[in-house]
């Protein structure tokens, strides 16, 4: 008999730093999720990944408490500031542009984040980051 | 235990109080959740935002259980988004950071419509990582080995040996499946008298199970010590705190000479391998080595290394995507003077 469905959580958790403290703590702790299990199981998945690098995780967790997950492609968002090394997005991005990626760094992410985007194609994926990026105020260049 | 909810609400956040979270709580239509997701990620790293929680209640009943009864709106609602604060944050400065990304995306009078509602929250500290001792139950191990609750009552158990844990900070309270995969092995391999050292030992119950089953003398070595409270507890509750020898540290706290029948190790593979040279000297000729604590998926790489040592793996057993090895060897120069109990 399939186990039932609880609840499901999504977090960002640093690749490879799982540990209880917020977000993973309260968000897994208040559905009854052993937590120190969670952490030994996300770090070891996400241990080839950059240490640190932001990683969405989809948790879904079961009426007896078991838990399952599966780890998604970082935040185009993120990806797009390590790119242009920047620290932060534009307030204003219309106005204010606060960095510079070239249309290769944007394509490298979009191939990464294929899996996660609904899109055809590479050029479709591309052509999402791209928007982004201008959403953010970074100008893509090339 | 605290039965307080994970969130409490509070008319503002208050900075730096003590034993306390602060958050928002983010209202809004789902399809407008996962772009406000979107947007704060982007923020954060750079701003005092540690992360975020999106949670889909699929069964109201279930969650009003969970929450002691407590209706909580979102529960109702389906879905909502919880952004955490660090500890040291500034909550209205990230309420500013928040307001300009947001009107930034989805237009300056986004919060006065009601699209999008952010609440600010605080989070009484609790030992979050106990929490879930409410839902623990046994755990049969095998027909031979059963783990139970420190404080279930039912002791009329079929199983001859019966390890008590009350769950804690320390990693090891027998649902991971590596530990369960540990646990299984020791029983084939721990022989009476024999010695034994388990060196990443968390919450201590494989050391617990290595003495249930006969071993002589035991040591446990653990890097962490915030696990010290969790073992102390647990060992005085399975009647074993004066059989076994726990130290904090690493490696170097085994004396030069100091030699095992068997050495276990469960422990992620990035952080144990390090040591497993060091590991392998305090190992008797011939000695057993028993690994876990890493996915089917590290398999050869793993086998590489352990051969690299002068070891052959022997045995090897999966469950769910995890896997635990026994390999054979030891250093036959390794100044062992082998004690016997």
């Amino acid at each position: 008999m399939a186990k039932k469905v609880l609840a499901k959580v999504k977090l960002q958790v640093p690749a490879g730093q799982a540990n209880p403290a917020p977000p993973v703590g309260p968000a897994l702790g208040q559905h009854g999720v052993n937590i120190m299990d969670f952490c030994k199981s996300f770090n070891a998945k996400s241990k080839d990944l950059e240490p640190g690098l932001t990683t969405p995780v989809e948790i879904t967790i079961y009426s007896d408490r078991t838990f399952s997950f599966i780890m998604k492609t970082p935040p185009a968002a993120v990806l797009l500031k390590k790119a242009a090394g920047l620290a932060k997005g534009s307030a204003s991005p219309r106005s204010e542009k606060v960095g510079k990626v070239s249309m290769k760094q944007v394509r490298d992410i979009a191939k990464l984040k294929m899996p996660d985007l609904n899109a055809n194609d590479i050029e479709a994926a591309t052509s999402i980051v791209a928007g982004t990026a201008r959403s953010m105020g970074l100008l893509v260049e090339g | 235990m605290s039965a307080a909810p994970p969130s409490g609400d509070s008319d503002s956040p208050s900075r730096d109080e003590a034993g306390t979270w602060l958050a928002f709580r983010v209202l809004a239509s789902a399809d407008v959740l996962s772009d406000v997701e979107d947007e704060i990620l982007a923020l954060a790293g750079e701003t005092d935002i540690l992360g975020t929680s999106r949670e889909i209640w699929l069964d109201p009943a279930s969650a009003a259980a969970v929450e002691g009864g407590e209706s909580r709106a979102e529960s109702r609602a389906g879905e909502c988004l919880h952004v955490y604060l660090a500890r040291e944050a500034d909550p209205q400065r990230v309420a500013a950071d928040l307001d300009e990304i947001l009107e930034a995306r989805f237009g300056s009078n986004v919060r006065k419509t009601g699209r999008i509602r952010i609440e600010p929250i605080s989070i009484p500290e609790e030992d979050w990582a106990t929490r879930w001792r409410d839902f623990f139950r046994p755990i049969r191990v095998s027909p031979r080995l059963l783990i139970l609750p420190a404080w279930w009552k039912d002791a009329d158990t079929p199983e001859p040996i019966v390890l008590r844990i009350n769950p804690g900070r320390a990693f090891g309270s027998g649902t991971h499946a590596t530990t369960r995969l540990s646990l299984r092995f020791l029983e084939r391999l721990v022989r009476p008298g024999r010695s034994v050292l388990d060196f990443g030992a968390g919450s201590g119950i494989l050391a617990f199970a290595a003495r249930a089953l006969g071993a002589g003398r035991v040591v446990a070595i653990e890097v962490d010590e915030d696990c010290l409270e969790n073992y102390t507890e647990n060992a005085r509750i399975n009647g074993v705190e004066t059989e076994i020898d726990y130290r904090i540290g690493s490696s170097e706290r085994l004396a030069l000479g100091e030699v095992f029948d068997l050495v276990v190790c469960n422990a992620l593979f990035d952080r144990v391998s390090p040591h497993f040279e060091a590991l392998v000297e305090h190992l008797v000729p011939d000695g057993t080595f028993l690994y876990s604590g890493f996915l089917v998926s590290e398999s050869e790489t793993v086998t590489e290394r352990l051969e690299s040592l002068g070891l052959t793996v022997e045995q090897r057993e999966n469950m769910e995507e995890w896997q635990a090895a026994v390999a054979r060897g030891g250093v036959e120069d390794n100044l062992g003077l082998r004690t016997e109990e």
